[in-house]
């Protein structure tokens, strides 16, 4: 416990005493604030223009869901800026340990690797929370302004929440693995994209029991689940396996570590 | 306080580290001498608990390296080869830090302490980026001892420090070594002669002497080398039947600088005294030339070569 407190503190000093933090920050904030006033916008047009029309043909103009034109795609796109931000905030995370040569010191302190591994997890994991509260402003922004389904806001934040666990256990396991974080963040990226579209080619097979793994191993199937608001326990399951094998794999790694040197 | 017994250390086919035992009594001072890739540095490795051994076992005050590596970590402060350091921590941070990790009470207490004998107030609160290396070895030091550990690992300690440094560290590694146990690799074998009270001697991973720097000159060495200074010119003839050969002789104003050598099962000190004399010469000085640590650790490593 004493070590996870003194990592812990330890990297996000380090976060936030180099810019590193803060450029990411911004840029994600400027990318997010961007999808959301888009979308926003298009959303605008859409109201007026079916005003008009229905003005013009003398109908009631349909019912506009400020849900399915706003929050869900923002939701998505939120989680889509992720795959690219976290591997920015976990390549460091053991690649740059390795290449200064502070694992040494580490790995011979009288704690446990488990200790080293959650201290770290937990820092990427509080800027990652940092990011995805400043988001939250713009949500409280549609409450005040529009009337929103809430389930669905908060069904989405909890998932993008859990999925963003599960890609910060990734990624460190990937920062594990070299001593170079561009690689790790390279790799990191790769591997989150693929297992965002791993489903599509479940449309190639009829087979469903493919069908169906290549669905339970999509991120994007869960997530949707979450957006709809509704919290599935398989979801829940998934995203929760996934940071634990991400953890668990990252031990497997240093012990190899600790053989080869 | 430290015992290791049959580490054996490989990367692949390569033997870093083959069959080593040793242990290490409380405040004693040992020495770890070796040429480059002798497997020093991996031996520590495996000590401090960084390198899982290949096979054998380290305890530590009878804790299990391997079985229970939190609780045996907790008696060792070790300096790595590089000292792994923090850029982006100013010197005060980043022991404030290896303090925590220790699990220090009085943190406070203890910077101080090591802020007083590493002489770090010049770059106190410094970035580690932009301190020297010298300073960099000693913050290394400094986070050897903060925690005050009762075992001390050192690898290479006083590389890249300045003439004036060195002393100051290695008087440092002497008094450490009065209350705690000290382990210590250098290249440096005056350094070793002077801050060590046992050395090992360690050539492609195996043990090739141990002892005391003055027992390992003495039991090493086959042959005895007695300096003379005597009256005058000592022909060969006056060592007839005893096995002394004369390996140098030169004038020194008035006197003959005469250097003698002979095996060293037996003590021909008392003979060659009285041959000398008989003949009528005049004897000044009889001196036993001790080989350095230099002498013999060349000769250990070419006998395993
Ligand atoms: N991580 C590793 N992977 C493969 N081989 C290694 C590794 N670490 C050390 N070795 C090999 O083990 C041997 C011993 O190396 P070690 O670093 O222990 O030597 P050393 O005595 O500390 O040398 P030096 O005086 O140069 O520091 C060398 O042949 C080295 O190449
Ligand atoms: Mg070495």
């Amino acid at each position: 416990m004493r070590g996870i407190g003194a990592i812990y503190r330890r990297e996000i000093n380090s976060y936030f005493t180099s810019p590193v933090a803060y450029v990411i920050i911004t840029a994600f904030l400027f990318i997010a604030g961007f999808i959301f006033y888009n979308l926003l916008s298009y959303f605008a047009l859409q109201c007026i223009q079916s005003v008009r029309y229905a003005q013009l043909y003398h109908t009631v103009p349909p019912p506009m869901n400020i849900n399915t034109w706003v929050v869900t795609p923002f939701m998505q796109n939120l989680a889509f800026t992720f795959i690219i931000i976290i591997p920015l905030l976990t390549m460091r995370l053991f690649a740059e340990e390795k290449r200064q040569g502070t694992m040494e010191m580490l790995l011979t302190a009288p704690v446990s690797s488990w200790e080293i591994i959650l201290g770290k997890f937990l820092a990427a994991t509080t800027v990652f929370l940092v990011m995805l509260a400043l988001t939250f402003i713009y949500q409280v922004m549609l409450i005040i302004y529009g009337k929103p389904d809430i389930p669905p806001v908060l069904g989405g934040y909890l998932g993008i929440f859990l999925f963003g666990l599960a890609l910060i256990a990734l990624g460190m396991f990937i920062s594990s693995l070299t001593k170079n974080q561009i690689v790790a963040a390279f790799i990191s990226i790769v591997l989150f994209l693929f297992l965002w579209i791993i489903n599509w080619s479940s449309i190639f097979t009829t087979r469903t029991a493919i069908q169906d793994t290549l669905s339970y191993l999509s991120i994007t199937e869960h997530l949707r689940e979450f957006i709809k608001g509704v919290v599935d326990t398989k979801s829940l399951v998934f995203f929760l396996s996934l940071t634990f094998l991400g953890l668990f794999l990252t031990d497997k790694s240093l012990q190899i570590w600790r053989w080869k040197g | 306080m430290v015992e290791a017994d049959s580490l054996v250390k490989r990367f692949g086919e390569v033997i870093a580290v083959d069959n080593l035992s040793f242990h290490i009594e409380k405040n004693e001072v040992l020495g770890f001498l070796g040429p480059n890739g002798a497997g020093k540095t991996t031996t520590m490795r495996m000590l401090t608990g960084y390198f899982t051994p290949t096979s054998g076992e380290v305890h530590v005050n009878g804790v299990d390296m391997v079985e229970n590596p939190r609780e045996a970590k907790r008696f060792i402060g070790y300096l790595p080869e590089h000292p792994p350091l923090y850029p982006d921590m100013t010197v005060k941070e980043y022991l404030r830090f290896v303090a925590e990790l220790h699990g220090v009470k009085k943190i406070r207490e203890r910077l101080d302490y090591v802020q007083k004998v590493c002489s770090l107030s010049p770059v106190w609160n410094r970035l580690i980026s932009q301190i020297s290396k010298g300073f960099c070895q000693r913050v290394g030091l400094a986070k050897a001892i903060v925690h005050n550990p009762s075992v001390i690992v050192l690898d290479e300690p006083t590389i890249g420090l300045d003439p004036e440094q060195i002393i100051e560290t290695r008087n440092l590694i002497k008094s450490l070594g009065e209350e705690h146990s000290v382990i210590l690799s250098t290249h440096i074998l005056s350094e070793a002669n002077m801050t060590c009270d046992r050395v090992m001697i360690i050539n492609r991973g195996k043990l090739v002497g141990e002892g005391t720097p003055e027992r390992l000159s003495e039991e090493l060495q086959s042959k005895r080398n007695i300096a003379l200074i005597v009256g005058r010119e000592i022909d060969k003839s006056l060592f007839s039947g005893i096995p002394v050969e004369i390996q140098k002789q030169e004038k020194l104003d008035d006197k003959f600088r005469l250097e003698l050598s002979f095996p060293a099962e037996d003590d021909l000190c008392p003979e060659l005294a009285r041959r000398i004399t008989e003949a009528g010469i005049s004897l000044y000085q009889m001196q036993e030339k001790k080989p350095t640590l230099e002498e013999i650790f060349l000769s250990l490593v070419k006998e395993v070569l």
